[in-house]
């Protein structure tokens, strides 16, 4: 040994240093792997809330209140804080997959590439297991600016003027007539006697519709196609209207 | 196992482990190399580039359980070695000049890269080209300075550089191509030759 090695012996000794122990590492691996995961299922839920917002935006409605051709109410609608966290997410899980031991020998479009690949496969999944939904219900409940974001692109479906007309049904007032509360939070009495619907469903109070027709007078409205909203949109009533 | 001047670095870092005696061939071993490495990367004197290796020792030490045996020992350790002295170099806010002597082999070999990547008026000294170099290098962001000391003056293949710095060999290919580039777009800007 020479000098300078006796030195670095001799001061390893004198603060009776120790290697750290392998555990130590293990467990910083584990921590970074378990980020990794963390990461992709996050922009795994995002996935399922994007596919969500399309699959059940009312398109024709859309179409009708914001007017223009094909493109224009899929620029309106994409759900474009969802689809930067899938950004985010991915990004995040290949920096932190860089961080692993020999992860940084991969290309990053290949971790990228499997990134989406994940995300898209446990977001379809987590879609039909409807995972997605207590996140979204969480942000409603506790995120004001989250809930008035919704508000806001659920407004793009109230153009009553323009034969577009969205809300929950308020009451179930006869066979032909439903008292429904626009995203607005307009009461709207609405004729449905010779409207046909989208898809079977149940008509019952609470149940959240997408109407197209036309204005008869204020406050009234004829129905000609019917669908619906599934119970997913938010909608604030004032407790006056429930 | 036996201690012995043949062990290879990973027999030297399993004996390590149990005595720390054993780490000392694996100082003396590495002692010049990155010193060497350390000067030339941040251009630091003498008593603080010893500093910085003793850092670098001591980590290696105490992270010697961390030692994947996937990568070659002198590639961590090199690595370990940048880390510390980036970390200092941005502790001390220091501004680095490449050590580059006329006579020493690997100062050569840069100088004739990087010679080759502009024109050079035949009358211009060894001295002034030298001086030109280092000036225009100095102004290279650290990246491409690093990966160019890497390649040029430690002599290091493409596989070692990529697990020193952590990025893939195709990045690392495609970094020293751009620090050629801005190297003559630097000297260019100096005003040639």
């Amino acid at each position: 040994m020479n000098r300078f090695s006796e030195k670095i012996i001799s001061k390893i000794k004198e603060e009776k240093m120790k290697p750290k122990p392998r555990w130590h590492f293990v467990l910083m691996h584990v921590f970074l792997l378990l980020a990794i995961v963390f990461s992709i299922a996050f922009g795994s839920v995002a996935v399922a809330i994007v596919i969500r917002k399309l699959t059940m935006s009312d398109w024709d409605l859309a179409r009708l209140s914001l007017g223009g051709g094909g493109l224009k109410p899929i620029f309106y609608l994409l759900p474009y804080l969802w689809l930067i966290f899938v950004g985010l997410s991915i990004f995040v899980a290949d920096k932190l997959f860089k961080q692993t031991k020999t992860g940084y020998r991969r290309k990053s479009w290949v971790i990228v590439l499997l990134s989406i690949l994940l995300s898209l496969n446990f977001g379809y999944i987590f879609y039909l297991t409807k995972f997605d939904r207590p996140f979204v219900d969480t942000l409603r409940n506790h995120f004001p600016l989250y809930q008035s974001l919704e508000t806001k692109r659920h407004e793009f479906f109230a153009a009553p003027d323009k034969g577009a007309l969205a809300g929950k049904i308020i009451e179930i007032a006869s066979d032909d007539i439903w008292i429904l509360a626009d995203v607005k939070r307009n009461l709207w009495k609405v004729d449905v006697s010779e409207a046909t619907f989208k898809t079977e469903f149940k008509s019952v109070e609470g149940v959240f519709v997408g109407v197209s027709g036309e204005v008869l007078r204020r406050g009234e409205f004829k129905a000609r196609v019917i669908g619906v909203w599934d119970n997913y949109p938010v909608l604030v009533v004032p407790s006056g209207m429930r | 196992m036996v201690p012995s001047n043949k062990n290879t670095d990973a027999q030297w870092v399993a004996l390590s482990l149990k005595n720390p005696d054993a780490f000392g061939p694996l100082v003396d071993r590495y002692e010049a190399k990155l010193s060497r490495y350390i000067r030339r990367l941040s251009g630091l004197e003498k008593e603080s580039v010893q500093d910085v290796l003793q850092e670098v020792f001591i980590k290696t030490y105490t992270h010697l359980n961390d030692y994947n045996p996937q990568l070659s020992f002198s590639s961590w350790i090199y690595r370990i070695t940048h880390n510390e002295t980036i970390n200092h170099l941005r502790k001390n806010k220091k501004q680095t000049i490449l050590p580059l002597e006329s006579e020493d082999e690997e100062s050569t070999k840069l100088i004739e890269v990087l010679r080759s990547e502009v024109d050079v008026e035949a009358e211009l000294e060894r001295k002034q080209l030298i001086e030109k170099i280092q000036q225009t290098i100095g102004q290279l962001p650290g990246r491409y300075r690093e990966i160019l000391v890497l390649r040029y003056m430690e002599d290091l293949d493409y596989q070692e550089i990529s697990d020193i710095l952590k990025m893939p060999m195709g990045t690392v290919a495609t970094q020293i191509n751009r620090a050629k580039k801005k190297f003559k777009e630097g000297w260019n800007a100096l005003g040639g030759s």
